[in-house]
């Protein structure tokens, strides 16, 4: 637990919530990605940099994920991440696996 | 499996676009920057401030851009690569060295080489017959020793005329000639068989025909060595005759380049092959005897079969020496017996003289080691040339400073701490059970040249050890070291001051310490007084060598975070004037 109430995000997890970002919120940039995490989960969840940009390396890898540069104002662009087929797929796979080890760890710890 | 590919397909093309992927990651990471500072503006702070909050927030971008490579999986390469190259700068810059080493490695590897293609010929490659598997060799047993013997002729004749389990058999002994005529005389040795051979062996002259039971006994073929050397590999030698003993042979034809019978012998190879001109004695045992065994028989069957035949003869000839059995070998176990025990003692020779060279080429290591940093001929010693990139890849450096990677130890120290020692452990522990084993067998003599192999490899592998460490280092810790220069400088040691080598080491060693888990460096040396240096500090930029624009880049944001890593309340000294205060 981080001292102000934020919380490191589950292992395993954090490439489920980029992938799930950009398909809430189409295409994105990392920084937009880590925010977006950010608010969503009302300030729970901080994404680290440290692990979001090697988690974006890893399903660009996969192919997940396409990136793109675009122009964002003058002089700057920012490279944008979009959601592939395959992504769709594999966002899906990893909620559905995710809910049933976390429905099963609720039942396991709900007071009897 | 098309995910799989896709995923090798992206993988290779990051490896190939390296550059594009390296450019990519940095603009990525600055425009993540720009946006929090930016967002930090927002929030009321002022400009600066801002920046540096990104910055801070956003922690090691150096480290996380190399993470971020990693996850294509090319690091291996990229180090192999490192490698590389530094062994060819040292290589260049010291070329009588390189000419050395690789003259005794060259020689090693040489010999090794020389001798696994004479095992390969020897032992590994097949017979060059037809169907070599179904060639034995027949040997009579004596009853009184039982040991394998020579055959006589008119036994042979009953073993071919009744073994159903083979195909053909022939007989042949070997023998001598004198060559006479063309060019001088000449001895030459023979092999004297029953027409069958050739047929039994499956190999067809190049030339002629080789011979029947109609042709007589002054008929001779040549071996291919023996036709093109002593006949020019004249083709119309066939039909001519050649002078054996005295007597002309006709030549009927020449055997195959490469046909070598009996196989595999080293000395006496027969070159001229003639009828077997046999005793009729059946107490003269001077054949030996071949067999191609016939589609479908086995091996057992063969020699239940030609033990049957030996007791029949044994009994029909109850006056002479008494005949047990027959020995059935397969001619290749035959002909790789005689000659692999002779091989593997030979590769193990080889192998220790490849051992040998690569303790010397350590020695070599190790003494130039010694020769070009303690023992200077100014009386000073000479300075570690800081070169390579900084290096963001903490485990690769700081794993150096223990593994010979970087250069925080020197050899002697190294040695003193008993660091070789462990890369000997190994070996040691597969000396004494080897050693165990010769003893249980009762070979306990070998007992001292085995302790004495020990120290071999126990000193080969300390030397290596020493080697590495003398050299790896210059690359990885070059920078560790500057780093230490200005860990140093601010720490209160003016680097004019410093006083070789000894220092930086210290230093260095301390910083790699430090990185691993922040430590006063007032422990190392006396000479830093006591502060931390921060790991803010000294995890700097990966660059690959070589990128001199974007080391200079790289140096000039080192010194801007050195600059501001003084506002860090973390680091307790202060770059530059402040060091006095610390005198």
């Amino acid at each position: 637990m981080h001292d102000n109430g934020k919380s490191e995000i589950p292992p395993g997890t954090l490439e489920m919530l980029i992938l799930k970002t950009l398909k809430r919120t189409g295409p994105l940039h990392g920084y937009g990605i880590a925010k977006s995490i950010q608010q969503i989960s009302e300030e729970v969840l901080r994404v680290e940099e440290g692990s979001l940009y090697p988690a974006l390396q890893r399903i660009l890898k996969k192919g997940w994920v396409t990136a793109q540069w675009v122009e964002a104002g003058p002089r700057r662009r920012s490279r944008v991440y979009r959601l592939t087929p395959d992504g769709r797929k594999q966002l899906a796979a990893e909620i559905s696996g995710y809910r049933r080890v976390s429905l099963a760890i609720e039942r396991v710890i709900e007071p009897a | 499996m098309g995910q799989w590919f896709g995923t090798l397909r992206r993988a290779l093309a990051a490896l190939i676009h390296r550059d594009r992927l390296d450019r990519e990651l940095e603009e990525e990471m600055r425009s993540h920057l720009e946006l929090q500072a930016e967002e930090n503006r927002d929030a009321g702070m002022a400009d600066a401030e801002a920046r540096l909050a990104a910055r801070r927030q956003f922690g090691n971008a150096a480290l996380l851009k190399e993470e971020s490579r990693g996850v294509w999986g090319w690091r291996w390469l990229e180090v192999l690569a490192q490698d590389l190259r530094f062994a060819l700068r040292l290589m260049r810059r010291n070329p009588s060295f390189a000419a050395a080493a690789v003259l005794t490695l060259g020689l090693a590897i040489g010999g090794n080489t020389l001798v696994f293609s004479l095992v390969e010929a020897v032992v590994l490659r097949p017979l060059p017959f037809a169907e070599p598997a179904r060639l034995f060799l027949l040997n009579t047993i004596e009853a009184a020793s039982h040991r394998a013997m020579n055959s006589s002729y008119p036994d042979f004749l009953d073993w071919q005329e009744q073994g159903r389990t083979f195909q053909a058999m022939a007989a042949y002994r070997n023998g001598a000639f004198n060559l006479t005529g063309g060019a001088g005389p000449e001895r030459v040795d023979s092999l004297d068989s029953t027409p069958g051979l050739f047929d039994v062996l499956g190999i067809q002259p190049v030339l002629g025909r080789p011979f029947t039971a109609a042709d007589g006994d002054r008929v001779v073929l040549l071996s291919y060595g023996l036709w093109t050397r002593r006949f020019h590999g004249d083709r119309t030698v066939l039909g001519r005759t050649a002078q054996l003993d005295g007597h002309p042979y006709t030549i009927l034809g020449v055997l195959p380049d490469g046909f070598h019978f009996p196989p595999r012998r080293f000395r006496g190879e027969p070159e001229v092959f003639v009828p077997l001109i046999p005793s009729l004695d059946r107490t003269t045992w001077s054949l030996q005897a071949i067999g191609r065994l016939r589609r479908g028989a086995t091996e057992p069957q063969a020699r239940v079969e030609m033990n049957g035949i030996a007791r029949r003869l044994a009994e029909a000839y109850p006056e002479r020496q008494r005949q047990e059995g027959v020995e059935v070998t397969p001619l290749e176990r035959e002909v790789v017996a005689d000659s692999s025990r002779t091989s593997a003692m030979l590769m193990g020779a080889v192998g220790f003289v490849l051992l040998i060279a690569c303790a010397n080429v350590a020695n070599l290591l190790a003494s130039q080691g010694a020769a070009a940093g303690d023992f200077h001929p100014h009386g000073h010693r000479r300075q570690p040339r800081a070169r390579g990139a900084p290096v963001a890849d903490r485990k690769r450096a700081a794993g150096g400073v223990r593994s010979g990677r970087g250069r925080a130890t020197d050899p002697v120290r190294a040695a003193a701490d008993g660091e070789p020692g462990a890369g000997a452990d190994f070996l040691l522990h597969a000396g004494s059970r080897l050693r165990g084993a010769h003893r249980s067998r009762g070979a306990g003599v070998h007992r001292g040249g085995i302790a004495g192999g020990r120290g071999v490899l126990r000193g080969a592998a300390g030397a290596a050890l020493h080697g590495a460490r003398r050299h790896r280092p210059l690359r990885q810790a070059g920078p560790l070291a500057r780093r230490a220069d200005c860990a140093r400088s601010r720490a209160g040691v003016h680097p004019a001051g410093r006083r070789g080598i000894d220092d930086e080491q210290h230093v260095a060693a301390a910083v790699g310490r430090s990185w691993l888990s922040p430590r006063p460096l007032a422990d190392h040396g006396n000479r830093a007084p006591q502060g931390e240096v921060s790991q803010s500090e000294i995890a700097v930029g990966f660059l690959r060598p070589g990128d001199r624009p974007r080391r200079q880049a790289a140096r000039s944001d080192f010194g801007g975070r050195h600059r501001r890593s003084s506002a860090d309340p973390r680091v307790l000294h202060q770059p530059g004037g402040s060091s006095g205060r610390h005198r």
